[in-house]
């Protein structure tokens, strides 16, 4: 299998899963709104407010946050100023988001393995949350590492998605 | 030190670095300077603590309801309801778009959906009625931007979750502003197009009137739902939000707008906007945690009190600085990056949190439609692709100055924002 095969399977791949993980975070926030609108319906219709709607619609968010963290990547969504970028020429600004998504990578490999770190340790220690659900703290904990990851995976796709636009270009 | 970490921010910032990004590599960067080893092992619970709020969950919830509605054209009827009322005077079409961004900013949060959602349906039509390219420009740019301000607000609710300031309170803190602006506006709009005898539509008899009225009026128990809810305490912005998108969801789906499609689409969109928010959130803490640790908030009060400045002449100050960084920042990396620094200041010179919500939230329109980063105005540029950049600023500039002037009421009657919220909660 040459490189050229092996890096499009990786492409592939990467956009599979992190679509994967938008379409589950979508989800996910279309649970929170029922349950929040449920939560209503439960204390005036049926007079039993419930206990774990605040909670969990707070996890169900953190979780669709990351789970889309690396489909925003790939839609291009998280806001940058490119007002100064914009006036390079085509080479340049794209060394500059080399060097800029390089950062980016690292940091979200060290927020994945931190983040993973902690998790283990709340699992261990079987730690849970300080609100009202006392839901296992590693629940809501594992969206970092896991959103981390994708993010990970979807820039290492963007940086060698660059070097071999550069490289056609030669 | 405290120099070199916002200069980093500004040179990451300037290199097209994704603002969550950037504002989570410094952070993190000074974190280990200051802490060491340490700072491994507070990040993931630094980002944990950052999303741990329910105050945050309306957020998507509001961004999902504006995205169906924007989605299924639910406008669309709301149009040819407004016109049938107001399409008579002169500068009818005119005075339609402003009336229906303003609705349109009681109904959603954000100011850009108010100024795509509106501008998709009347930049055209005002286009074909012959009215001033830029004139019309500036009544969709400017009058989106109401919607921050007209509660519910992405804004507000960002403002109460870095404060602890209720978010109930703001939303109804920014109705009297709000109307205030959006009737300057529309004065405006009424003289110029009078002096410009801009074309009137028929008169339409009052049948055709109720007909639109009852086609087109479903959405407008909405705002009321959503507002009433909040002002008389049933539920939480939060749970409001909730119910205004299953009000949304249940009123397409019976109104034949919605489809499978429809609504996968408002979620991604949904999902992809909360995903940058949010992330931004997590960076914006981060740096904030540092900037706690190194006690700039205390620096400044020391300074401000060492020059003798008043806290009035620190929030003019301030509002300059907002307005400045508006050429260059859009309106959730403002709030959360300054935030953290201001509001132990805030609280140190005793100024009143919810008007400085409302006199914060002003500013932060200003940066909607100012160059070179005014997402509003590309939201035009969006809709009408030839428009020109600086041919929409020029015609936002008389409603900047009619937005100033509300900056100004709202200083000199500081009632204007405290005393509907202090008269009803």
């Amino acid at each position: 299998m040459s490189l050229r095969t092996g890096l499009k399977i990786y492409h592939r791949l990467v956009s599979v899963i992190v679509i994967t993980g938008g379409l589950v975070g979508a989800a996910l926030l279309f649970t929170v709104t029922l349950t929040t609108f449920y939560e209503v319906i439960a204390r005036y219709l049926l007079g039993r407010p419930t206990s774990w709607s605040l909670d969990y619609g707070i996890y169900l968010v953190m979780w669709g946050t990351f789970l889309g963290a690396g489909y925003t990547l790939k839609w291009r969504g998280h806001i940058c100023v490119e007002v100064l970028v914009e006036k390079l020429s085509k080479a340049w600004r794209r060394n500059l988001k080399i060097l800029v998504y390089a950062l980016s990578l690292v940091f979200c490999i060290i927020l994945a393995w931190r983040g993973l770190v902690s998790c283990l340790d709340a699992y261990e220690y079987s730690e849970v949350t300080l609100s009202y659900s006392r839901t296992p703290l590693y629940v809501p904990m594992l969206s970092i590492p896991v959103g981390s990851a994708l993010m990970v995976l979807e820039i290492i796709s963007q940086i060698i998605g660059m070097f071999q636009e550069a490289g056609e270009e030669k | 030190m405290s120099v070199a970490i916002f200069l980093c921010l500004m040179l990451l910032l300037a290199l097209g670095m994704p603002v969550a990004f950037s504002l989570a590599i410094v952070g993190f960067t000074a974190l280990m300077l200051i802490s060491g080893p340490q700072a491994f092992l507070g990040l993931p619970t630094i980002f944990y603590d950052s999303l741990d709020s329910f105050t945050l969950t309306a957020i998507p919830l509001y961004i999902f309801m504006a995205s169906i509605l924007h989605q299924t054209k639910a406008s669309d009827d709301l149009y040819e309801m407004v016109k049938d009322w107001v399409g008579h005077f002169s500068g009818g079409l005119a005075i339609t778009s402003s009336l229906l961004c303003t609705g349109f900013a009681a109904i959603s949060g954000s100011s850009v959906a108010a100024a795509a959602t509106i501008g998709r349906l009347s930049l055209p039509k005002m286009l074909e009625g012959g009215y001033e390219r830029k004139f019309t420009f500036g009544i969709v740019a400017a009058g989106g931007t109401l919607g921050i301000l007209i509660p519910p607000s992405l804004f507000f609710i960002l403002f109460g979750a870095m404060t602890d300031v209720s978010v109930g309170k703001l939303f109804i803190a920014g109705i009297l502003p709000g109307i205030i602006a959006s009737g300057l506006f529309i004065l405006y709009i009424i003289f110029h197009s009078k002096h410009r005898k801009y074309p009137r539509s028929e008169p339409t008899t009052m049948k055709r009137k109720l007909e639109s009225t009852r086609h087109g009026g479903w959405l407008l128990p909405l705002p009321v739902v959503v507002l009433g809810g909040i002002y008389v305490g049933i539920f939480t912005p939060t749970e409001a939000a909730a119910v205004g998108a299953v009000y949304a969801l249940v009123s397409t789906l019976i109104k034949r707008k919605l489809s499978g499609k429809i609504l996968i689409d408002s979620l991604l969109q949904t999902l992809r906007t909360t995903s940058m928010i949010f992330l931004i959130i997590c960076g914006a803490l981060l740096f904030g945690h540092v900037i706690t640790l190194l006690r700039i908030p205390q620096l400044l009060i020391d300074y401000i009190s060492s020059l003798g400045l008043s806290p009035l002449v620190f929030i003019i100050l301030v509002c300059v600085i907002f307005i400045f960084l508006g050429d260059f920042l859009e309106v959730v990396s403002i709030t959360l990056i300054t935030l953290p620094i201001l509001h132990p200041v805030l609280v140190a010179l005793n100024v009143d949190l919810v008007w400085f919500g409302v006199v914060m939230c002003i500013t932060m329109e200003f940066a909607l439609i100012t160059p070179p980063v005014g997402l509003n105005l590309y939201v035009i540029q969006g809709i009408i692709p030839d428009a020109n950049l600086f041919e929409v600023f020029r015609g936002t500039w008389p409603f900047m100055l009619l937005l100033m002037l509300t900056l100004i009421l709202v200083f000199v009657f500081p009632h204007l924002a405290i005393w509907l919220p202090d008269a009803v909660m």
